[in-house]
């Protein structure tokens, strides 16, 4: 205990100490989340204190549901370790086997979340993640409030959240704050861009060396006079430009802070248009490298966006290889991972596959608030109204009751 | 079990030395034909070897420069290649081989067929258009009118990059007749004869193109694959409001002189065409029924087109000067062609199967023979701002 930084109050004539938390140590105070940026919504994000994390939750969370249950994980850090869910709420399986995936862990030290994370998940091959983290305590709360569990580290403001999905990579806190129609228009583009991503550069090689018919003719004239004078084949082109873009968002986030604009300045000079105007790559390959570089920013989750960076590589190879038929290839391969995957024991790819209507409410577009009378995805069975119909627009708007003949 | 994933990994680092799939050409090494044209070296004997001719566009050419865009209207815009061979396939495969870039004939917009050449037989070019998978079908086709092909095919268009383009714009317009490779075939191969829009050179004292421009004009009339003879003038503009594509017929405009100078001028918007067939104990008949709606674009008549009796002298008028033009082109088609371009033959074979057999075998004298009423109504859709012609007013005003 004493070793554990507490205080122990023993008392002449008792058989028992109390244990008293007197440890205080440096700290930051509560900032501003600054990975998952929101326009609109809470300004709170977590600390590496574990407690004050744990404090964040159960100041937004009031039921004596909400349980918490640490441990210490690492045998030389001996990290508090939380494991936070709300009863009743939560499948009694799932913590079950969290709890054991959590105890099985025998590791010198836990530095961040992400030890935990590559300990304890399904899939360990798999590029795609399958526990979200975030630093969010809104976040956290509103899947804690779908029967999904929180792993609170100490030394870490990023908890680990699961059971996920494919759909939860195209969410973003704030489409549950903002207008419901525009934050599905906005899931959409998400949704749209995710594919620009993966395929965009890989489709354009596969058209500029198979599939030239695909593109109308002015396009082909143009397309043909910017390669008129560029040294390599378009796959080669496409991978130089890639690995550039790649470096130089990696060079952006290492940087010194100070030293920011130097890169952007270089990134977009000399490979933007130096590159361009002495004939080394075609402008268009240019464009497609950028849009590329912008999808994938488009994607909120950081951790899914940098496993399609990943698979782009691969596909644009495919493409310059075998053209359509590359592309495809590696969109079946992708798409049988994806269906393959479980994220503690539910599909990767629900509520697509298996599909549930309730669930794609809450995924394939963000439905109004009064519409989402039950929880997405949820696997306790036992309790699954989240609200009551009282805020439906027929029970809410009067006379609109009357007009539709009593139904709601 | 690691040994095999190494074993694994290996193999997937080996197909970056491949070169890959051999179909992969880099867009650079095309040589993209926007054009070919085919004609007899010798326009007078029939037996002549052919020569071909290709246009190939030059890219590094059609660049857009940062300040302006590519040029139109540039020679150097397009490589005109050409070679002779017994066949029409024969002299591309001859082009093909001085050239450096592969041909890429997927583009290829439109096919410029000399007179003579056409009036040869088409078969030969057109079993090369419909065999070569990568040749696409809806590419144009035209045939020079009293000019070479090459003539043609060497003009650049003062306002296109490449010439193909201009034409197959004027063609996309529906200003005229238009046929592409698919639509002849079709019309060859059935109960009818497929006709061309004729492409001649005019030369224009005012025009700053001192070579001259090309233009879409009159339509030459096959009998099978063989050319026949030209539909000029009224036959012409007559055979475009009745050919099989008529319903497409855009901005044709039609100019029907009042009195002696004084000229009433519309332009077309809709036409409607419904052809009715029987068959009755005298063989078949045709009644077609034609209703166009129209625009006037000029009125120097005394009629006063916001009075409706006047109104409606103008159209009878209009009405009547299009049916003229279409008995024109009938006339030529029936009695000396004796070509079926406007596809009755289809029509009858669809309509009366049975009666067709008897008389398929002699269909030709049948058609000349055909009895083929003609009404034709026009609306007049817009007849302007105002009423009667501007001179009119001015005399009122006792200038």
């Amino acid at each position: 205990m004493v070793l554990r930084w507490q205080g122990l109050l023993l008392i002449d004539g008792e058989d028992k100490a109390l244990a008293l938390s007197v440890s205080g140590w440096p700290q930051r105070a509560v900032a501003e989340p600054e990975t998952e940026a929101v326009i609109r919504g809470p300004r709170e994000a977590f600390t590496e204190n574990v407690r004050t994390s744990t404090a964040l939750i159960r100041r937004r969370i009031h039921t004596p549901d909400l349980k918490m249950e640490s441990m210490q994980i690492g045998r030389y850090t001996q990290t508090q370790v939380v494991l936070c869910y709300i009863e009743n709420l939560a499948s009694p399986n799932l913590i079950q086997e969290v709890k054991q995936r959590l105890n099985r862990i025998e590791i010198d030290a836990v530095l961040e979340s992400g030890y935990i994370e590559e300990l304890i998940e399904d899939t360990p091959w798999s590029p795609f993640p399958q526990i979200q983290n975030s630093e969010r305590p809104d976040v956290v709360v509103s899947l804690l409030l779908e029967g999904r569990f929180a792993i609170l580290t100490d030394g870490t403001p990023f908890a680990l959240v699961a059971p996920i999905g494919l759909t939860g990579a195209m969410a973003s806190p704030e489409d549950y704050y903002e207008r419901y129609l525009i934050a599905t228009m906005i899931r959409w583009l998400r949704g749209v861009f995710i594919g620009v991503a993966t395929y965009l550069p890989a489709l354009y090689v596969a058209i500029t060396t198979f599939h030239q018919e695909f593109l109308p003719f002015p396009l082909l004239l143009s397309i043909a006079a910017s390669r008129e004078n560029t040294p390599y084949p378009a796959m080669i082109e496409a991978l130089i430009m890639e690995f550039t873009f790649e470096a130089i968002r990696e060079a952006g986030v290492r940087m010194p802070k100070a030293l920011g604009s130097a890169i952007s300045i270089v990134g977009a000079l000399v490979v933007g248009q130096a590159a361009v105007q002495a004939g080394l790559v075609s402008a268009p390959m240019v464009i497609v490298v950028s849009i590329t570089g912008i999808a994938s920013f488009t994607i909120p989750r950081f951790n899914f966006s940098i496993a399609i960076r990943m698979l782009r590589f691969p596909i644009i190879i495919l493409a310059g290889l075998f053209g359509i038929f590359g592309i495809v290839f590696s969109a079946i391969c992708i798409t049988l991972h994806l269906c393959n995957l479980r994220s503690f024991g539910v599909p990767y790819t629900s509520p697509m596959a298996p599909l549930s209507l309730e669930g794609a409410k809450n995924s394939l577009m963000r439905a109004p608030w009064w519409s989402m009378r039950k929880r997405p995805g949820q696997e306790n069975k036992s309790n699954q109204t989240r609200q009551s119909d009282a805020t439906t627009p027929a029970n809410r708007i009067p006379g609109l009751k009357k007009r539709q003949g009593g139904t709601t | 079990m690691k040994g095999k994933s190494w074993g694994y990994l290996g193999m997937a680092a080996l197909t970056l030395v491949c070169t890959g799939c051999w179909d992969s050409t880099e867009i650079n090494e095309l040589g993209i034909v926007t054009a070919s044209g085919i004609e007899l070296v010798d326009p007078h004997n029939p037996h002549s070897k052919v020569r071909g001719y290709v246009q190939v566009a030059r890219p590094s050419e059609l660049s857009s420069d940062p300040n302006g865009g590519g040029k139109t209207g540039d020679e150097k815009s397009f490589v005109l290649e050409s070679a002779t061979g017994e066949t029409a396939a024969g002299t591309l495969q001859k082009v093909q081989q001085s050239l450096s870039r592969r041909f890429f004939f997927r583009d290829r917009r439109v096919t410029v067929v000399g007179e003579h050449f056409a009036r040869r037989g088409m078969t030969d070019l057109l079993d090369e258009a419909l065999r070569n998978p990568d040749a696409r079908l809806r590419s144009f086709l035209v045939v020079a009118d009293g000019c070479r092909t090459g003539d043609i095919m060497r003009l650049p268009y003062p306002l296109a990059r490449l010439p193909a383009d201009a034409i197959a714009d004027l063609e996309a317009r529906h200003a005229g007749v238009t046929i592409n490779v698919v639509q002849f075939i079709k019309a060859m191969t059935g109960k009818g004869d497929p006709y061309v829009s004729g492409i001649r050179i005019v030369h224009n004292q005012a025009s700053t193109q001192k070579k001259g421009v090309f233009e879409l004009a009159d339509v030459a009339v096959f009998r099978r694959d063989r050319m026949v003879g030209w539909l000029r003038g009224d036959a012409a503009k007559g055979f475009a409001l009745i050919q099989p594509q008529s319903h497409r017929l855009r901005l044709e405009s039609l100019a029907v002189p009042l009195s002696p100078g004084r000229w009433l001028t519309s332009q077309l918007i809709i036409l409607n065409k419904t052809v009715h067939l029987t068959w009755g104990r005298h063989g078949p008949q045709v009644s077609m029924a034609i209703e166009a709606q129209d625009d006037i674009l000029e009125n120097n008549s005394s009629l006063m087109l916001d009075r409706p009796r006047d109104l409606h002298l103008a159209e009878f008028l209009l009405g009547n000067t299009m049916r003229q033009q279409v008995l024109a082109a009938l006339d030529a088609l029936q009695h000396q062609y004796q070509a079926d371009c406007v596809g009755f033959g289809d029509a009858f074979f669809a309509a009366y199967p049975r009666q067709w057999r008897k008389v398929e075998g002699h269909w030709r004298q049948v058609y000349a023979q055909m009895p083929i009423t003609v009404t034709v109504k026009v609306h007049v859709v817009r007849s302007g701002l105002t009423g009667d012609s501007l001179r009119d007013q001015l005399t009122v005003k006792g200038e």
